[in-house]
């Protein structure tokens, strides 16, 4: 009997063994990835979600797949698009969509999503819409529907049936399959939004189409992502991802808490290229799809009209020593806007590091050995940069060049000395750079080294007139009159002169491209015209206010374009030319030609290229499919869906 | 009834204290370089990647003034900031437009709350016991150590002892996360690393201040009368010492609510500090002024109780 029983505990032990060994073989694979701060989900403001809603929550007609020769590691997929034409003009896309694709509960995923969510996103609703960072900008009417003169009915968007998505624009886009990859191109899940439109976004009312479903989320903290079981499409094994915000990312790798740890710095990548296992599992990668360096302080010295004075300084930067000295390796030394081995930067010529030519530019600029030059000043934030201090250096040693570094508040640093069109306070100097790619599009590929054209390169009173020409156009919002013919003098007087000059403009440029983005319909003169009328027949003092007004912010956007264009020196006219070219073609296409304008305006030495960061990692051997994120905002790791644990 | 009404009063200086607060920190950003309100200048920046015409900035300009309340005078600004401020509504931030202020706050205070108040529990609980047995042992090895302590707690900055616990006890040791708000065990290395500094500043207000008293002539008195040691002490000097650590406390308190952020941030604690902290990085100015409401009423707050205690301690001191 005592054996009977013995048996029997045997046999249950057995099988217990034996049933957690299989529990054991369909283990949850369950993933750690250090993630940014996420505030939210809703897919369309410019924050960390955007990141997460390419790919990952969310997913549009197309995405991004991983290509390592890629520019930002990725190529262009269709993920519910699943064919598409283009009228010629590039103005008219039709996209063929994918019949199995389904919402987390199971609703089929239709052109009509797409359609509904173009408008809401569209609609004034919305206030605060980042338009400037997604396609919509782009669709027809969407600035009149945004500022609430239109219908949102009127966009250029239509389901032409369950499966067909129709999207019309104003101006014609080649790099539309490019922009419908973002986060402002993903559908929302419309019976959820309706029914909750504060708190649709939460985790566990959210509903998605892309592979994984947020279930919890601790802002500060964490989130967690599951399988969405209706996905349908490429995804790797991983059950479960825990994207953790902040803390000490390379010690909870250590810890054995996360599969993946960004380095920060150079001390932790000593200390991981010095450990025998850690560095078994470092990985980098350099982040092409930015240029850090400096550019010129936007504001209205003189003395930055000299180009041999840009050159000079330009070269007399020893970028190999800064890579290896101050940057510890975690950098290249960059030259030029792309590095090499990329197909733009191949093309490029770089900025040499040649300090006799630099003090021969110098001399030649009216400084010889830095003598009557006036001292210069270097804006930074945050009080200290190593790399400002080098470079601040080099120009003392090898020019004989004095620079102060002036540390400035990060809110005005940002706002007033590095992004705005001009800076009327800055003194004579400069502020570092790094410029990036919002996303892959065609302007992008010039990195905001299109400032050159737009901001820098016409003298200094060109720059000062633009800058009260400017403010001439806002003050335009707020100003009284336009009741009488008498106010309208000036204006009529302003828009003949200005008609004659515009005309000259028009009948001289060579580009046709920019010929007809200058005369495309309805021009200034037009839109001026159709408001003078207008006014004529308004019935109230506001009406007529407010014609006044807009006429007379036609009349300075006007005076604004010719003094831009008219004191824009040869190069940077040229510079502008291959930028229509380029953004007149599709993306693989201007990818061939970018370099040109590129090159022009890299060789005015406005902005300069000085190094290009590393992106350094360790990450959990078994851990396959990893995505770095390129882009603005990176680096940091994204598309999770081709995330796979090996057992 | 002298203490509801002392209360009464002081709860409307509070108010009064909080409205011109509140009008001083927008007048401030009005006046601060770079305007705090201008979000055209941050557009303009963001925009002209995307080469926005003027009109199409402005349609996106006039979208987020109307969203903030910007398109009206400050002083109207002000007004319907106060207005909703003294409801707990606070409006959206410019850094988080997916939900609310109070929203955010809500979620994020009792996590601050917590820590601050066991950070306290143990900056209390292990700072007075060590200020009384460096102030008995005046200037002997106990003294001298207790106080080396207590000084290390004061120089090294919380971050820094976040990192060496979280090597020692994460990464080599293994005994404790290194980070998270769930558990006890996730609590127990960011409560230390907030509670030693108080701890420190507390040992160190105790000795002197019991030092001070021990030297009154009433404790003379009290031992003239034939009193013990632990009689004197417990019964006439420890009392009386405990008033200037009560008014250090509530400000130390005050300032743990949104003091924390490297903590927080090291230790991945979801806080107040870093929502914060990143308001006047980023030029926040919802979220600025409705953390220095936050800190003005939790600085005016923990006054108020502290001066309530002050009677509990001292029956001399009287409301009036």
């Amino acid at each position: 009997m005592r054996n009977k029983k013995s048996l029997i505990v045997l046999l249950v032990l057995i099988s217990v063994l034996l049933l957690s060994g299989i529990v054991n073989g369909q283990k949850e694979k369950v993933v750690s990835i250090p993630y940014w701060d996420t505030p939210g989900l809703i897919p369309y403001y410019w924050q960390a979600q955007h990141i997460l809603a390419q790919g990952t929550i969310f997913e549009g007609l197309f995405g991004y797949a991983p290509d390592p020769k890629g520019l930002g590691g990725v190529k262009v997929v269709p993920v519910i698009a699943q064919s598409y034409k283009v009228s010629k003009d590039y103005k008219v896309w039709t996209f063929k969509l994918r019949k199995d694709k389904r919402w987390s509960n199971g609703d089929p995923v239709t052109a009509k999503d797409f359609e509904w969510s173009y408008k809401y996103y569209a609609s004034p609703k919305i206030q605060d819409l980042p338009a400037w960072a997604g396609p919509l900008q782009f669709f027809e009417n969407f600035w009149a529907v945004k500022s609430g003169a239109v219908d949102p009915d009127k966009l250029g968007v239509k389901a032409l049936d369950d499966y067909t998505l129709e999207i019309r624009l104003d101006v014609p886009r080649y790099d539309m399959k490019e922009w419908l990859c973002v986060a402002q191109a993903v559908p929302i899940h419309r019976k959820t939004v309706e029914a909750d439109p504060q708190n649709w976004w939460r985790p566990g009312k959210i509903v998605v189409n892309g592979p994984y479903i947020p279930v919890s989320w601790t802002p500060g903290k964490d989130m967690t992502l599951v399988r969405n079981p209706k996905y349908v499409g490429e995804t790797g094994n991983v059950d479960k991802i825990v994207l953790k915000f902040g803390g000490l990312g390379l010690q909870q790798y250590m810890a054995g808490e996360l599969d993946a740890a960004m380095i920060g710095n150079v001390a932790e990548y000593r200390y991981v290229m010095a450990d025998p296992k850690l560095s078994k599992e470092f990985h980098e990668d350099v982040m092409d799809c930015f240029w850090q360096g400096y550019q010129w302080s936007r504001g209205f010295d003189p003395i930055m009209d000299n180009l041999k004075l840009r050159q000079a300084l330009a070269m007399a930067i020893d970028r190999e020593k800064l890579c290896k000295d101050v940057l510890g390796g975690r950098a290249l030394p960059l030259a030029k806007y792309w590095p090499d081995g990329n197909p733009i930067g191949d093309k490029m010529k770089a900025i040499p590091f040649d300090v006799k030519k630099a003090q021969q530019l110098l001399a030649e600029a009216g400084y010889p050995g830095g003598k009557g030059l006036k001292t210069l000043v270097f804006y930074i934030t945050g009080g200290g940069d190593p790399v400002v201090e080098f470079i601040v250096d080099q120009w003392k040693k090898n020019l004989g060049i004095n620079v102060i570094i002036e540390n400035v508040e990060s809110g005005l640093y940002w706002n007033s000395y590095v992004w705005p069109s001009f800076s009327p306070d800055a003194k004579a100097g400069f502020t570092v750079i790094g410029a990036p790619m919002n996303n892959l599009e065609i302007g992008a590929l010039f990195k905001n080294s299109d400032h050159t054209v737009w901001f820098y390169d016409f003298p200094t009173s060109a720059r000062k007139r633009y800058y009260e020409l400017n403010q001439e156009n806002d003050a335009w919002l707020r100003k009284d009159g336009g009741l009488t013919d008498a106010d309208w003098a000036p204006l009529l007087e302003k828009r003949k002169s200005l008609y004659e000059t515009w005309k000259k403009i028009v009948d001289n440029e060579p580009e046709k491209l920019w010929r007809e983005d200058i005369a495309r319909k309805p021009t200034w003169f037009e839109r001026f015209d159709e408001l003078y009328e207008k006014w004529k027949s308004a019935k109230t003092k506001e009406e007529k206010t407010n014609y006044w007004r807009l006429a007379g912010r036609e009349i300075t956007g006007q005076e604004i374009f010719q003094n831009w264009y008219l004191n824009l020196s040869k190069e940077s006219k040229e510079a502008y030319r291959w930028r229509f070219r380029a953004i007149n073609r599709p993306f693989s296409e201007a990818v061939k030609i970018a370099h040109y304008a590129l090159q022009l305006m890299q060789d005015r030495y406005y902005m300069v290229p000085v190094y290009l960061a590393k992106a350094q990692w360790v990450q959990n051997p078994k851990l396959e499919g990893l995505m770095l994120y390129k882009f603005s905002w990176g680096p940091g790791f994204f598309n999770f869906k081709y995330l796979n644990l090996k057992d | 009834m002298g203490l509801i009404k002392y209360i009464i009063r002081r709860l409307f200086t509070i108010f009064v204290s909080i409205i011109v607060v509140i009008i001083i920190t927008y007048v401030l950003m009005w006046l601060a370089p770079g305007d705090f309100f201008n979000i055209a200048q941050f557009q303009a920046s963001a925009g002209k990647v995307a080469t926005l015409t003027p009109e199409q900035l402005q349609v996106l300009i006039k979208g987020f003034e109307e969203k903030y309340g910007l398109n009206v005078p400050l002083w109207k600004q002000i007004w319907n900031y106060l207005k909703d401020a003294f409801r707990f509504k606070f409006g959206p931030s410019f850094s988080n437009p997916n939900e609310p202020i109070e929203v955010q706050i809500a979620r994020r205070f009792p996590v601050t709350f917590t820590l601050a108040i066991l950070s306290m529990a143990l900056a209390v609980l292990i700072g007075i016991p060590l200020g009384i047995i460096a102030a008995l042992k005046r200037n002997t090895w106990i003294d001298y150590i207790s106080m080396f302590f207590s000084m290390l707690g004061s120089i090294i900055p919380a971050y820094l002892i976040g990192v060496i616990m979280v090597l020692v006890f994460s990464v080599w040791l293994r005994w404790l996360p290194s980070s998270g708000w769930e558990s006890p065990k996730q609590m127990i290395m960011p409560v230390i690393a907030v509670g030693l500094g108080p701890m420190a500043v507390i040992a160190r207000f105790m000795r002197s201040s019991l030092l001070d008293v021990l030297n009154q002539d009433y404790i003379r008195t009290a031992y003239a009368k034939g009193g013990t040691d632990r009689a004197v002490i417990m019964r006439h000097a420890l009392r009386n010492s405990l008033i200037p650590i009560v008014t250090i406390i509530g400000p130390q308190l005050a300032f743990l609510f949104t003091g924390t952020v490297w903590i927080e941030n090291l230790f991945r604690v979801p806080g107040l500090g870093q929502l914060f902290v990143n308001a006047a990085s980023m030029r926040d100015y919802p979220l600025l002024v409705t953390s220095t409401f936050i800190l003005s009423l939790s600085v005016m707050s923990m006054n108020l109780l502290v001066d309530i205690i002050y009677a509990f301690l001292d029956p001399r001191i009287k409301y009036e």
